[in-house]
């Protein structure tokens, strides 16, 4: 079989206690963008991703020159867990900090995109702010102060034309004792005692806008993408640049809306739509390819 | 825990392997469920795996071709597959100890991989179930509920493609056909109350303890936060130990 990748496991980060896949094209000559794409694990997911998003991710920028490194944060998915009791938000900055460090110093990135779903994405965004080899941010349903006067106004428009939503709420108290029942009958087990469980807050919508311009001063490129699985925060296209007026005017600025797709955008034909945005965008914007060298006489 | 590929260079396997602090004679090779419950039960068989090592076990996990971190795509994963990859783990757990028999550990459609795998493997030395899928039929039209539409003939359900031709291997599997009662190996199931067959896993030649705690397949995913069933780890971990 042909691919155009080739993976391999790393052990990084301290007594190489972090775990990751290494994707890279399999070709010197396709590899030679020497960008790297970072991914860490979202929420408590494997770095595999919800139904193998980053798998599938990680070999199409292969594909198209671009190497990456999909990791998993301390005590999740099969990285060990840290050995001190750091403060959650510190330990995943730490991580990240262990990933960059890894592909510039073993790998040779010459800069860093950083692609991260929910927690990962604004994990990244508060990195990325502090760090000057980031070159670009791929934040896919970052968690963040969205609402406003149009969200609200959409939301019960959006509720009125729908018939399920209308059938919901006829079944409101029906379900609501079926899921109380479900709740007792499916008590949850036992946290696992060795795994991190830390929470780290969202950002606000203050911390947000100022991460934008510093970012954008740098010349970062940022990519925002919202799905409808955020619909209670977020619910049309446009509402990015609605909310941070100021900021997505930005040329450094993209924003994108995929309703149809869930928050886990679990479905083939979601990721695969998410993937090829993803893709054109880090090739055009983070990874052009290399100008052919013409010869000199 | 030591993460590397191992099999056959074009179809290269994700491995994790859980060394014992000190010379075991006991090995493990953990067959992982597919799709959507094995990524929800991955950190509770991570679990599982690091408690067989802290209890002088060699434990190791592994993803088939087109699942986890393995070569592949999901359309490409047939049972068929899955066994190959099953005998490549048996094999490469057997050279990581330094040991001719393992156990197996199979995990919800791992445990009709296991249930098939055993009889007919020599290096295998006993079989234990975890929510084993016993009726194959009734598995697949669970799967079927969940799928949201189909690509290229492949089912999709939740992002994890089954294709016509896994499917039909689902369909024709029952646990109670011969020959798959472990071969005269000791064979053993831990089953969920709410979920257990426990007269079929009975007739297939198993012994059978029913277990209390959710397992994280049947607890609805929320990707914020993670359960892990402790107790029924330490029960199977106890019984590997002791048998």
């Amino acid at each position: 079989m042909i691919t155009e990748y080739q993976e391999s496991t790393v052990a990084f980060g301290v007594d190489g206690r972090l775990s990751g896949i290494v994707t890279r094209p399999i070709t010197a000559e396709a590899n030679r963008s020497g960008i790297w794409c970072l991914m860490p694990n979202s929420g408590v997911v494997p770095r595999c991703g919800v139904s193998r998003l980053h798998v599938r991710l990680a070999r199409a920028l292969a594909a198209v020159g671009v190497s990456s490194l999909r990791f998993d944060l301390s005590g999740l998915g099969d990285s060990e867990r840290s050995r001190n009791g750091e403060d959650p938000m510190e330990m995943a900055q730490r991580d990240l900090a262990a990933a960059t460090a890894f592909v510039r110093e073993t790998m040779g990135s010459r800069g860093e995109c950083w692609v991260g779903l929910c927690s990962a994405a604004y994990d990244a965004i508060r990195f990325a702010s502090n760090c000057s080899s980031v070159l670009g941010i791929v934040a896919i349903d970052l968690i963040s102060e969205y609402r406003n006067k149009k969200h609200v106004v959409t939301h019960y428009l959006k509720r009125m034309g729908s018939a399920e939503s209308w059938i919901q709420t006829a079944r409101s108290p029906l379900r609501s004792f079926g899921i109380l029942a479900n709740r007792l009958a499916m008590r949850a087990p036992q946290t696992d005692p060795e795994s991190w469980l830390g929470v780290r807050p969202p950002l606000r919508r203050s911390e947000l806008r100022i991460s934008i311009t510093r970012l954008s001063e740098r010349n970062v490129g940022q990519l925002f993408v919202f799905s409808g699985g955020l619909s209670e925060n977020y619910n049309y296209t446009g509402q990015f640049r609605d909310v941070f007026s100021e900021e997505a005017q930005s040329e450094h600025v993209t924003d994108v809306f995929l309703e149809e797709a869930g928050h886990n955008f679990d479905t083939w034909r979601d990721q695969e739509r998410l993937c090829g945005i993803i893709v054109d965008w880090v090739r055009t914007r983070i990874a052009p390819p290399a100008r052919p060298v013409l010869a000199t006489h | 825990m030591h993460g590397f590929y191992f099999g056959d260079r074009h179809r290269q396997l994700y491995g994790a392997y859980d060394a014992p602090a000190q010379p075991s004679s006991r090995a493990v090779v953990i067959c992982q469920p597919w799709g959507p419950e094995g990524l929800s039960g991955h950190q509770s068989l991570r679990r599982l795996a690091r408690v067989l090592a802290d209890n002088d076990v060699h434990a190791m996990r592994f993803d088939y071709y087109g699942t986890g971190d393995s070569a592949g795509n999901g359309s490409d994963t047939t049972l068929e597959s899955m066994l190959a990859d099953l005998d490549y783990a048996v094999e490469e757990c057997a050279d990581l100890s330094q040991l001719e028999q393992v156990w197996l550990v199979g995990v919800r459609l791992g445990g009709t991989l296991a249930a098939q795998y055993a009889p007919t493997a020599g290096a295998v030395s006993g079989v234990v179930l975890w929510d084993p899928i016993v009726d194959g039929p009734a598995y697949l039209d669970q799967l079927e509920q969940n799928a949201k539409g189909q690509v290229e003939g492949a089912w999709d359900v939740g992002g994890f493609l089954l294709s016509p031709e896994m499917r039909h291997q689902i369909a024709d599997f029952a646990l109670s056909d011969p020959p798959e009662r472990g071969g005269g190996r000791p064979c053993h199931a831990f089953c969920f109350k709410s979920s257990c067959d426990s007269a079929v896993l009975e007739r297939a030649g198993y012994g059978v303890q029913v277990y209390n705690e959710p397992p994280p397949w049947l607890v609805h995913a929320d990707f914020g936060s993670i359960a892990v069933p402790n107790a029924t780890i330490s029960a199977i971990t106890e019984f590997l130990r002791d048998h």
